[in-house]
């Protein structure tokens, strides 16, 4: 069951569009938070029904994109970048570490739950590769003293050094997390100054909605 | 002079601490140019100027971005700007900069953008694994709608500008622009037909223009500085700067914004030469879709049309550069693994295609080649190119058809062992996958 919290984000997130359907995706990472890191087929077909949608469309286009799972992973989800980029600069060695520091093949889960190891395709940053995402983070020019270092770090319950974010979020994508989650406060914030308007052009300005 | 020390358009401010903040952007002249737009510019002030600026789309694609915009029809109402975020091209990762550490340069030149052409709500469209990116964006959302840059009737200016964050959810293919339009309608991220292009039916069949980040990142120098300025940068028909992604075999990779038209040399030069002081075998100029091309060309001014003419295309201008040591084979095979991967599944030519690619390359890597499996690939490749839906396919089978033009001989010495590959795989393995 979808909690209410995430039934409450769900519809804060419709109303940034003009159809509910657009809302599909970040929905979706709402239900994945909610069920622990992946999608069940109940929580896809509750979100068919928040959003009105055919249970057929949601399985459709969770199952299109690689960034949405249909079986529990492991609590920290390592996703090491193998494309070709990363590939010259030491990404067969960092996957290797990561094989051998966990014990596991490419898409195998611990048997405490704890780590899930995938090769996933170019996330953007090759300049510092071989790098890899854990959960939210990225973490870059990964050696074995490195590997070891954050996969300890995460053993012990810790942030790694170097983390891009804090807190643990366990992979939940900021679009499913509301404003006060993020601990987004503009309240300090007081409007501008207005403009004054300098008339040069007989244009009008665009009819606004 | 030293590249710190050279000038910059979207990297001058980069490197300020704290420039996420919007009070910290503001001090360093931040919003001015908004503010003189709506003070003094009327929307086809401001369509002009970034026409006469000459900027091209930093996508890939290069198209003129004034006239872009230029093709919606002026008296639909709405009109939809989408910012694609989804910057996904093997070796290109410049956006991840700007929005990681300095958004507010895009949400400016978005809303400048969107008051040009008429746009009311405007999307940003950031790919899924960018959750560092995707909330500074939000924050820096949050605080420009604070300070009254966003929302109804702007700095008193009457004019209204909403922009809402999307994500996409791992798939390459959504930087495709109807692709993307399609997954920020909540469908599969296909591409559709075009015509119609999105500038007459676009997002919500809406007339919509898709522009990149780093194109909206350089709407604030245009609108602030002038279009003259921007022109001194870059060469005539590619005006203005563009940031280069440098990564493989150099000592400093990374990203450098410089003028569009500087000599590959030099940028390869600028991110600390080729690493243990070996020599440039190949390089892709402008991401892994782009044909690869071989030391001779390393003279070749980077911008849109030398690199043209040298046979490969600017694409996002992100270099990977490879020493002398690199096989080819493996980098064409991993790559191939990746198109294969994002393939979207809606035309036979790129999703069967490029899984027979793979198959091929992967025995060439195994040194267990068959005699003729060089033009096989070729064959392979271009039947592909050309003839699949979207321009996935065509970037598929760049590598393949690239690598085996300018170095053949890498695969040709991997066929060593003709008897133990079967050129037809049996069926009982094709339908096993």
């Amino acid at each position: 069951m979808l909690s209410n919290a995430a039934i409450d984000r769900i519809q804060q997130l419709v109303k940034e569009y003009p159809n509910t359907k657009s809302a599909l995706v970040p929905a979706l990472y709402v239900a994945q938070r909610d069920n622990g890191g992946h999608l069940s087929r109940d929580s896809m077909v509750e979100v068919a029904e928040e959003l009105s949608l055919p249970e057929s469309h949601v399985f459709g286009v969770a199952t299109f994109y690689s960034m949405f799972y249909f079986e529990p992973v492991g609590k920290h989800l390592v996703q090491v970048c193998g494309t070709s980029p990363c590939r010259l600069r030491g990404a067969a060695n960092a996957i290797d570490c990561f094989k051998g520091k966990l014990g596991l093949e490419i898409g195998q889960t611990s048997e405490d739950g704890l780590f899930t190891l995938q090769e996933v395709e170019c996330l953007a940053a090759c300049h510092l590769a071989p790098m890899a995402q854990i959960n939210e983070d990225y973490f870059f020019h990964l050696t074995e003293a490195r590997v070891d270092e954050i996969i300890e770090a995460l053993r012990r319950g810790e942030k790694p050094q170097g983390a891009e974010f804090e807190t643990m979020r366990f992979n939940a994508h900021p679009i499913a997390l509301s404003d006060e989650e993020l601990g987004i406060d503009v309240s300090h914030l007081t409007p501008a100054e207005p403009v004054v308007k300098k008339e040069k052009s007989a244009e009008a300005a665009p009819a606004t909605a | 002079m030293a590249y710190e020390d050279q000038p910059k358009i979207i990297h001058k401010l980069l490197n300020v601490p704290n420039i996420n903040h919007i009070e910290v952007y503001e001090e360093h002249g931040g919003y001015s140019a908004l503010r003189k737009a709506l003070e003094s510019f009327s929307p086809d002030d401001v369509l002009n100027e970034v026409k006469t600026s000459g900027l091209r789309g930093r996508g890939g694609a290069g198209f003129p971005t004034g006239l872009k915009w230029s093709f919606m029809p002026k008296p639909l109402f709405p009109k939809y700007l989408v910012c694609n975020a989804d910057e996904s091209e093997p070796g290109t990762f410049s956006n991840r900069d700007i929005l990681n550490m300095h958004p507010h340069i895009l949400i400016e030149g978005f809303i400048i953008s969107c008051y040009a052409i008429g746009c009311t709500h405007g999307y940003i469209y950031i790919r899924g694994e960018f959750f560092k990116g995707f909330e500074t964006m939000r924050r820096a959302l949050a605080e420009a709608k604070a300070r009254g840059y966003l929302g109804k009737n702007i700095l008193g200016s009457g004019f209204d500008c909403e922009i809402t964050l999307h994500t996409g959810a791992g798939a390459y293919i959504c930087g495709e622009e109807t692709a993307l339009l399609s997954s920020l309608e909540g469908d599969r991220g296909q591409p559709r037909l075009k015509p119609p292009f999105p500038a007459v039916a676009g997002l919500y069949a809406k007339p919509t223009s898709v522009n990149n980040v780093e194109t909206l990142s350089n709407v604030p120098f245009i609108i602030g500085e002038g279009a003259a300025e921007f022109r001194k940068f870059g060469t005539d028909k590619s005006p203005g700067m563009k940031i280069m992604s440098v990564s493989g075999h150099v000592n400093k990779p990374g990203n450098y914004e410089m003028p569009l038209g500087t000599p590959i040399r030099e940028i390869i030069e600028t991110a600390g030469g080729v690493r243990g002081g070996k020599a440039v075998k190949g390089f892709f100029p402008g991401g892994s879709s782009t044909p690869m091309l071989t030391p001779d060309f390393l003279d070749t001014p980077m911008d849109f049309e030398s690199i043209t003419a040298a046979g490969s295309l600017l694409g996002t201008a992100a270099l990977i550069v490879f020493d002398e040591d690199t096989d080819i084979v493996q980098v064409t095979k991993r790559l191939l693994q990746f198109y294969k991967h994002e393939s979207c599944g809606k035309c036979t030519p790129c999703r069967e295609g490029n899984d027979w690619l793979v198959r091929v390359l992967d025995r060439l890597d195994r040194s267990k080649g068959k005699d003729g499996d060089a033009d096989l690939l070729v064959d392979m490749a271009s039947q592909i190119a050309g003839r699949s839906f979207c321009p996935l396919g065509d970037a598929a089978a760049t590598p393949v058809l690239s690598g085996i033009k300018r170095f053949r001989p890498d695969f040709e010495s991997r066929i060593t062992n003709p008897d133990e590959a079967p050129l037809f795989i049996p069926t009982e393995q094709f339908f096993g996958h």
